[in-house]
This record gives structure tokens, C-alpha cells and sequence, in this order.
């Protein structure tokens, strides 16, 4: 992946991330997250703002995406993984303010893809 | 404190006529700001638009000493369902103050919700549990944040001090029944002085405990003439419609003093562009929820526990940060530097999702180390400062759009197409004139005005000119629309937009002390 690109979504592989942190409970959801190798930043939008961290250690391949965050900023491991629908009815929807449900992950995807024009 | 009264649908009348009887010039007063508050709430020029975006009209109107943060409460008109929401929220310690009052009672508990239309339905999203005190015609709730069971969330920062009084009606309400409901609820949970307009004094002692609480210093670190010099450098403004704050005008030209900088906001939809412009700004998480705006479902919702949803989020960058850096893929709304002049923001050196936990509250960067950290060595690109309720939609100077090559990749296949001898140059010419220009010359080339608007909207610079013409916006603050919006992806480039707009730093100021030099010098014939 280049630098600026945002993290690329093959085929069968979901745009939408699962995001956890066992040091941070405010992570949850990642779209268009974006790898700046030059200022060694990640950037993401988590359904309601964007979110920006600088990482330390940064391990991805063309799926899944973790880095320790920088010292100064917190530290912090940080695991982003293609949502699915297990994922979203296990770890995600408990955490929403008006979660729904879903029977294919194109329209899980879309509902979130939707909160970007929500977030005003 | 005032006892509290813990009868539930009994609808008394809780208003002492003793005291009634004395304080009838302040209660004029307050009727006088009833009227004002009414009379926003029915001719506010955003009414209309608000409407239409769900979000119910309001107004706030300016009370108490001490008791209430901010010194104001917000009226919402929500007769679509029923009744008016009066809403404010205490001050950390008089809310703790009425907790353990509650505590030793046994109070109704019932859930405290944003009630909003959901495809015409009504529908509602929990966010706290609350105590509750029903009377005959409007029910109190106070938040109890940390009490609620069904949301996994912890305790919801947001919710913290939140009081809302539901006057059921459908009716118009008078000035002064809007007073006597008022006061009743107030007598009702403790606050039986409140609803007095701020009086000289109290006003000082806010501006004073507004610019330490801001600029993180403690009062002993102040001269006395230092104090009182706050009276009279801070004011009471409406930076937002339907909600003021403490300014100190002129303050951020001390922060450009330091260094130049541009301050932002990511966006990631047109639709929200057009959504903040029709609302009269961006506004915080909370406010829209509590206005009725829907509540995206899919929102985790996790700024309501860390307290961000009360405010909006930017980011700084100034000139000593990495100039080139780049901010990929989205749109980002540049806004006055003037705004860093009101005093209810804070900020963090790093992303921290805007949290007002103590643990981290604690840490927030004052105003001034900011800047002298931007002048010195620059800021990390994830600061963010946090800005209590919302960003009005006139201090928006620019917003800055993803320059992307997909138009002119495909302007260069039009133009080689139809003969051009130069088609990289020339299509990278027209990709920065104006829209006019650039469907002039692909109709040209023989394409029709529907092809030519499909290739334009492939640049969401573009797509947005298009969008907002035809919905006949031309200019928004006074600056045709082609200019507002900008394709710029660059620190550098917001900040020299920023210079641009405003006219700083300090080679414009700079050259105006030399212009006035230079005219004191001038002969007098």
C-alpha cells in the first residue's frame, strides 16, 4: 500500500473495521483509514468524527491492519480486522446508540458507510 | 438547599408566594427575557431550515449566579411531540450537591432519551437513566449517568449535571407561564434562586472563573489588577444561534503572533457540507440528538461517554509543522482563527476523542502552551480542540476539497480524443478554472451537458459548484462558491488559505504599522 492510500479493500474483504484496543474503550469502528507512512500517523472515521493516532510500530497486510501507538500520545495496541457479521453481533452492536440488524454484510456495510453523512 | 420535594403527579403548586412577592423586579426582568427567548424561538431565520433538517427550533435565555453552567437555559419546541424541553445543566458542584439529595431519597428513576422522528415514526435513544419527578403537567428528569444498565457504556460524560423539564402542551407558551413553569421545577430540585437574571457580580465572578478555567491558570497566579482587567477584556456573545459565551476579542492574534496556523474540521460527505451549511454551523453530537435530529443508529455513540459530543472537534496545524503533510481524501471546513477567541474550548496535544474525564482533563494543553509548542517545534497532526456546543457556519473562510486526478485523467482522454496538441497542460488548466469553462470546452468536444456534468462530478470540488448552483446558492459568507471551495489537501495549503482570507500574520500586520508609520510622517500639506 502507498502511502496516503487508503487501506485497500480486495475483493470479498470488507471496507469496514473492527477496531479494538484493550488500553482504549473509545475505538470501535474504522472507515477510510488511511496510512501516512511519511508522519507515521493513522487516520480513520469511527462512524461519528476522525480519528488520527501516531503509531510507533505499524504491522498490516491487504486485510488487517495493528500498531502500538506512540508513547507520547499514550501508547496502546491497536487491531483493526474487516467487519463481519459475527463481529458486528458480537463485539459491535451491544455498543451502539440504535444498533439494527442485518442478514448480509452489503447491507451492514452501506448502514455504516451511511453515518459519514450523519456526522455533521 | 431546599428541601425537595419527592411527590410524584401531584402537580402542587411548589412556588413560595413569599418569595414570589420578593423578587417582583427581578421577576419582570425575567418575563422581559421570556419574551426575548419566545420571540427567538418564533423568528429565528434558521427556523425554517432547522426544520427541515429535523432539528427543532430553540433559544436559550441567561439566568442564575452560580448554580447553572453557563448561566443559560435552552428552550426546544417540541410540540411535534407534545411539549417545550427546558434544558440546562448544573454545575458540577451543585449537581453533586443534588445527588446525594437524591440518593437519600427515593426518587422515580426512569430513562432519559433523545426523542426523534425515525421515517415520520416517533422514536427515541436512551442515553442515561435519570431520576424523575412527574407533576400534572411537565416532568423533571436529572441525569443519573452512571446508573444505566441496558447500554454498556459506562458512565456517559455527556449526561453529567443534564437537567430536562418537559412542559407538556401543544399550546404556544406565554412569557409568563413559561416563568412559573420554570420556577416551579426549580423549587422543585433545589435551584429555588436561580431563575434571576446574573447580576453584576455574578457575571464578573463567571467571566473571572471562565478565563481560569480556560487559559488553565489559578486565580492566585493573577495580579489583582490582572482580575480585574477580566471584566472588561471578556464579553458575553452568541457564537452560535441560540447559544453565547464568554469572548475575549482579539485574542488569536496573540496565537498568530506565535506562529501562523490554520484551524479545521474533516468532513466526509457533501451531504454533511450542505447539512452544516443549512443548519447555521456545525453542531455538537449532543445538541443535534437533543434537538431531534435522528440519531444514526450506527453511531457507536462513544463521545457521549467521554463528554466530546458536547462540543465539535478541530485540529491545528501551523507552519512549523510538517508544511507538506497531507490530509488524504476528504473535505475539511477552514475556519476564522477568531473563534480561538471564545473561551469555551479546550485542547489536547493528541487525540483523546475530546474526553472531560478528570484523568485527562487534567492534561489539556492551555491556549497558550499550544501555541508556543506550534511556534517551537510544531504540533502533532492528531491535537484537537473541542468546542462547546458548535462552530457557527459564518466562521467557515474555505473548505478545502481532495484534489484528485480521476478529472483530469479523464479531461486528457477528452482532449486527446478531440485533437489537442497539448493535452496535459491543457487539461491541468482546466481542471482549476471554473466550472463554466471547463463544461464549455467538453461540450466542445462534442459531449452532451449530461456527459459533461457525470465527468465534473467525478471531482467532488466540482460536484459540490454543481450541486449548490442549481439549488441557487452562488456565495456563501460573501465569497462566490467557486472560491469557497477550494481543492487543497495540504497543511501548507490551509494555512495559506487561512493568510489569504483573514489577512495575517505578521508581514499584513506588520506592513500596516509601517503604513501608519509612513502616514504620521507624511506632511500635513
Amino acid at each position: 500500500m502507498q502511502e496516503g492510500e487508503t487501506m485497500p479493500s480486495p475483493e470479498k474483504e470488507s471496507d469496514v473495521y473492527f477496531v479494538e484496543s484493550q488500553q482504549d474503550g473509545t475505538v470501535l469502528v474504522a472507515m477510510d483509514v488511511n496510512v501516512n507512512e511519511q508522519n507515521r500517523m493513522v487516520s480513520w472515521f469511527d462512524t461519528v468524527k476522525e480519528r488520527m493516532m501516531g503509531y510507533e510500530n505499524i504491522q498490516r497486510d491487504n486485510t488487517s491492519l495493528s500498531f502500538t501507538r506512540l508513547a507520547s500520545e499514550g501508547g496502546g495496541d491497536y487491531n483493526f480486522q474487516p467487519m463481519t457479521l459475527e463481529i458486528y453481533q458480537e463485539k459491535v452492536k451491544p455498543k451502539l446508540l440504535a444498533p439494527q440488524d442485518f442478514d448480509n454484510l452489503d447491507s451492514l456495510k452501506q448502514a455504516f458507510e451511511e453515518t459519514k453523512s450523519s456526522a455533521w | 438547599m431546599a428541601e425537595i420535594n419527592n411527590s410524584t403527579a401531584e402537580g402542587a403548586d411548589f412556588v413560595d408566594p413569599t418569595l414570589s412577592e420578593s423578587i417582583v423586579p427581578s421577576r419582570t426582568r425575567i418575563i422581559e427575557s421570556c419574551q426575548r427567548m419566545v420571540a427567538n424561538l418564533k423568528e429565528s431565520e434558521l427556523r425554517q431550515k432547522n426544520l427541515e433538517l429535523g432539528l427543532r427550533p430553540h433559544a436559550d435565555m441567561l439566568i442564575d449566579k452560580d448554580k447553572i453552567e453557563g448561566q443559560r437555559l435552552d428552550i426546544i419546541d417540541a410540540r411535534d411531540l407534545g411539549y417545550y424541553d427546558v434544558v440546562f445543566k448544573l454545575t458540577e458542584l451543585q449537581y453533586e450537591q443534588l445527588i446525594s439529595k437524591l440518593n437519600e431519597l427515593e426518587v422515580t428513576t426512569s430513562e432519559m432519551s433523545f426523542d426523534f422522528k425515525d421515517d415520520g415514526s416517533d422514536a427515541r435513544c436512551a442515553i442515561s437513566d435519570s431520576w424523575l419527578f412527574e407533576l400534572d403537567d411537565m416532568d423533571i428528569r436529572i441525569a443519573q449517568p452512571s446508573q444505566h444498565k441496558d447500554l454498556d457504556k459506562g458512565k456517559q460524560r455527556s449526561a453529567l449535571g443534564l437537567v430536562e423539564i418537559k412542559i407538556k402542551t401543544t399550546e404556544d407558551l406565554t412569557p409568563d407561564v413559561i416563568e412559573q413553569k420554570i420556577q416551579t421545577a426549580f423549587n422543585q430540585i433545589g435551584l429555588e434562586d436561580a431563575l434571576t437574571l446574573p447580576d453584576e457580580e455574578a457575571e464578573k465572578n463567571y467571566k473571572l472563573a471562565r478565563f481560569l478555567w480556560h487559559h488553565k491558570i489559578n486565580l492566585e497566579d493573577l495580579t489583582p489588577e490582572e482580575i480585574a482587567s477580566i471584566d472588561q477584556k471578556l464579553v458575553r456573545q452568541e457564537v452560535v444561534q441560540g447559544y453565547s459565551t464568554m469572548v475575549e476579542p482579539g485574542k488569536h492574534k496573540e496565537y498568530l503572533d506565535q506562529t501562523p496556523f490554520a484551524i479545521y474540521h474533516a468532513v466526509y460527505t457533501q451531504e454533511a457540507i450542505f447539512k452544516i451549511l443549512q443548519a447555521g454551523g456545525l453542531i455538537s453530537t449532543h445538541e443535534r440528538f437533543r434537538r431531534g435530529a435522528a440519531v444514526a443508529g450506527q453511531s457507536s455513540g462513544e463521545d457521549l461517554d467521554t463528554g466530546g459530543a458536547d462540543s465539535v472537534f478541530t485540529r491545528i496545524c501551523s507552519s512549523n509543522d510538517q508544511e507538506n503533510s497531507q490530509l488524504y481524501g476528504k473535505c475539511h471546513l477552514i475556519f476564522n482563527p477568531d473563534i480561538l477567541d471564545r473561551t469555551d474550548w479546550y485542547g489536547y496535544q493528541e487525540d483523546l476523542y475530546g474526553t472531560t474525564s478528570p484523568t485527562y482533563f487534567s492534561g489539556r494543553v492551555a491556549p497558550e502552551r499550544m501555541f508556543e509548542r506550534a511556534k517551537n517545534s510544531g504540533l502533532s497532526e492528531c491535537n484537537e480542540q473541542m468546542f462547546r456546543y458548535g462552530i457557527s457556519a459564518d466562521k467557515i473562510i474555505a473548505v478545502a476539497t481532495p484534489a484528485r486526478g480521476g478529472l483530469r485523467d479523464m479531461i486528457v482522454g477528452i482532449l486527446m480524443r478531440s485533437g489537442s496538441e497539448n493535452p496535459y497542460d491543457e487539461a491541468a488548466e482546466l481542471v482549476r478554472q471554473d466550472l463554466d469553462t471547463i463544461h464549455q470546452k467538453i461540450l466542445e468536444c462534442g459531449y452532451t451537458q449530461e456527459q459533461a456534468n457525470d465527468f465534473t462530478d467525478m471531482d467532488t470540488r466540482f460536484k459540490i459548484i454543481r450541486q449548490l448552483r442549481e439549488g441557487g446558492t452562488f456565495e456563501i459568507n460573501g465569497v462566490p462558491i467557486e472560491d469557497f471551495f477550494i481543492p487543497a489537501q495540504r497543511v501548507k495549503e490551509f494555512i495559506d488559505i487561512t493568510k489569504e482570507r483573514m489577512g495575517y500574520p505578521e508581514e499584513s500586520r506588520q506592513e500596516n504599522v509601517s503604513r501608519d508609520s509612513e502616514t504620521q510622517q507624511e506632511p500635513l500639506i
